[in-house]
């Protein structure tokens, strides 16, 4: 085990910070998942097919 | 985000090389800087090479779609898998521990630093081959010299990689800074040189040279290949996913950076493949730039092939660290544990390995494709995305992830199965698509792939794991 990543009170310290800052990096909502998801995998595969 | 880093204490290289977790107000890569950062991963001699072996068996209007669509394909679903690096700010590596155990996370770091260092020997045969073009075309050679001067070049690429890479984060930086212009420089070139010199109508109604006999196989081959390449993007998530301090910048920085950035660059590379009919941009250069030209490309993607290799070696290098015995090892002696297997191949045998680039890019769809399915299983639909993170440092034996002696044997099973399944489907040696491939109308091997081991390991889990108490999935 790497001594970095025994449960030293320093990683416990980032550890807790990591989990309570985590609710803060899911910011991307359903709208802009959906516009993703349609360009990759609708858009894009119909060009594909267009152009075939 | 330096400053921050020193605020913590971690300052040094060697500091900033640990997996601790970095809280997302320490991470100041929001959308913009975080597609900057992608797009600089992305935009590396590997676009003109993975576009250049679309291109010698693809049509123009077959390879500019398959570039896009199965890059971009590729990325989001490999992004799916690991967006708990973004969430929690923590390694990849340090992650997978939840699905394979704190023992049994070694099985992907190893598949990672192989296919890493596979990829980066390639990379280095292309640095050595473009020097090999420059003296060539200064003072021509006889065949004889070629291959030694092929080796010596190849020798000195393993050794400037090892140098620069020894100075971490902060290298990587200046060199992408100074390559990614560079290399924006040599596509606009050739983008230029396509249009004039060759024309439209050419490049549209020139056939590949190596295609297969039935077009719509070669155009799903394309497509595979690029998800083979997106998949191979699937270990180096986590390393830079953990610096982005949201998940729209995480997706749509990877989508902009990985996915479209570097299709429409594979598709300059994948063009000149087509109109030279072969994959190796040194030898399409000057005859396509002109030699003062496309001797100054040449020097240029020598360059950028320095920095390809620096920022591979950087996550192999990181990833060795999951192996106890390496993990007290210093950051110069890991590089050089890296370096030593690609030093090998490039003395040795550059040619034949080079010849077989594109199974190298298959074997990342084989390796990957199965951590891909499991990781959305385990990850996103049994742990709905929380993750106790303080368990995945808990290496005692009563820790949440020790499983069977630290290994999860329920995912090596299902990475097992899934190479299995992969080769079922498409042999990624002799690119057979059909002939074994169990649904011969559905020419795809990596969706399947994740498919099916996604739905396996969740079995399994719900069959062995969860009713004997392991994997801390009952508080989920």
């Amino acid at each position: 085990m790497n001594d970095a990543e025994t449960l030293n009170p320093e990683l416990l310290k980032q550890i807790e910070e990591s989990e309570l800052d985590s609710g803060q990096t899911e910011v991307m909502g359903i709208f802009e998942a959906i516009v993703l998801i349609t360009i990759t995998f609708i858009i894009f595969p119909l060009l594909g097919y267009l152009t075939y | 985000m330096e400053t921050n880093l020193k605020d913590k204490g971690l300052g040094s290289v060697e500091e900033q090389m640990t997996t601790n977790p970095i809280a997302a107000r320490y991470r100041n890569f929001n959308l913009v800087d975080f597609a900057f950062l992608c797009t600089s991963f992305a935009i590396a001699s590997w676009c003109l090479l993975t576009g250049g072996v679309l291109g010698t068996f693809l049509p123009a209007n077959h390879l500019m779609t398959a570039c896009i669509i199965g890059v971009c394909m590729g990325t989001v679903i490999a992004c799916f898998s690991v967006q708990g690096c973004t969430k929690y700010g923590l390694d990849q590596y340090v992650l997978l521990r939840a699905p394979f155990g704190v023992n049994g996370v070694k099985f992907p770091v190893f598949l990672t630093v192989i296919v890493g260092l596979g990829w980066n020997t390639i990379i280095l045969i292309m640095l050595a081959s473009g020097c090999v073009t420059i003296v060539d075309a200064v003072y021509p050679l006889d065949e004889a010299t070629k291959p030694i001067l092929l080796r010596v070049f190849g020798f000195l690429g393993v050794l400037i990689t090892f140098l620069v890479s020894q100075t971490g984060p902060l290298g990587m930086k200046i060199l992408t800074r100074i390559t990614t212009p560079l290399l924006l420089f040599i596509m606009l070139v050739m983008f230029y040189m396509l249009f004039t010199k060759v024309g439209l109508e050419k490049i549209f109604s020139t056939a590949p040279g190596g295609a297969w006999l039935e077009p719509k196989i070669s155009y799903f081959i394309g497509i595979e290949l690029l998800f083979g390449l997106a998949m191979g993007w699937w270990p180096f998530l986590g390393a830079l996913g953990r610096l982005a301090n949201n998940n729209r910048a995480y997706y749509w920085g990877f989508w902009i950076g990985n996915g479209v950035i570097f299709g429409l660059m594979a598709i300059v590379g994948g063009v000149s493949g087509l109109i030279f009919n072969t994959f190796n941009p040194p030898d399409w250069m000057i005859p396509l730039g002109g030699f003062f030209l496309g001797l100054v490309c040449l020097g240029f993607l020598a360059l950028a092939n320095v920095s390809s290799t620096v920022i591979q070696v950087y996550p192999c290098a990181m990833a060795s660290k999951q192996f106890s015995f390496l993990s007290r090892k210093s950051w110069k002696m890991l590089l050089f544990l890296c370096c030593i297997p690609m030093g090998l191949v490039v003395t040795t045998i550059p040619e034949l390995y080079y010849e077989r680039c594109p199974s190298i890019l298959a074997f990342c769809a084989t390796f990957f494709a199965p951590m891909v399915g499991i990781c959305i299983a385990d990850l996103v639909f049994l742990r709905r995305k929380n993750m106790d993170v303080k368990s995945l440092y808990d290496f005692s034996s009563s820790g949440k992830f020790y499983y069977w002696k630290g290994v999860n044997w329920i995912a090596i099973l299902t990475s097992v199965s899934g190479f299995l399944f992969y080769m079922w489907f498409l042999n990624p040696i002799t690119l057979d698509f059909g002939e074994t491939s169990p649904f011969p109308l559905l020419m795809n091997a990596t969706v399947p792939t994740i498919a099916f081991t996604c739905a396996l390991y969740t079995v399994l889990t719900k069959l062995v794991t969860i009713p004997c108490r392991k994997g801390g999935f009952t508080k989920n």
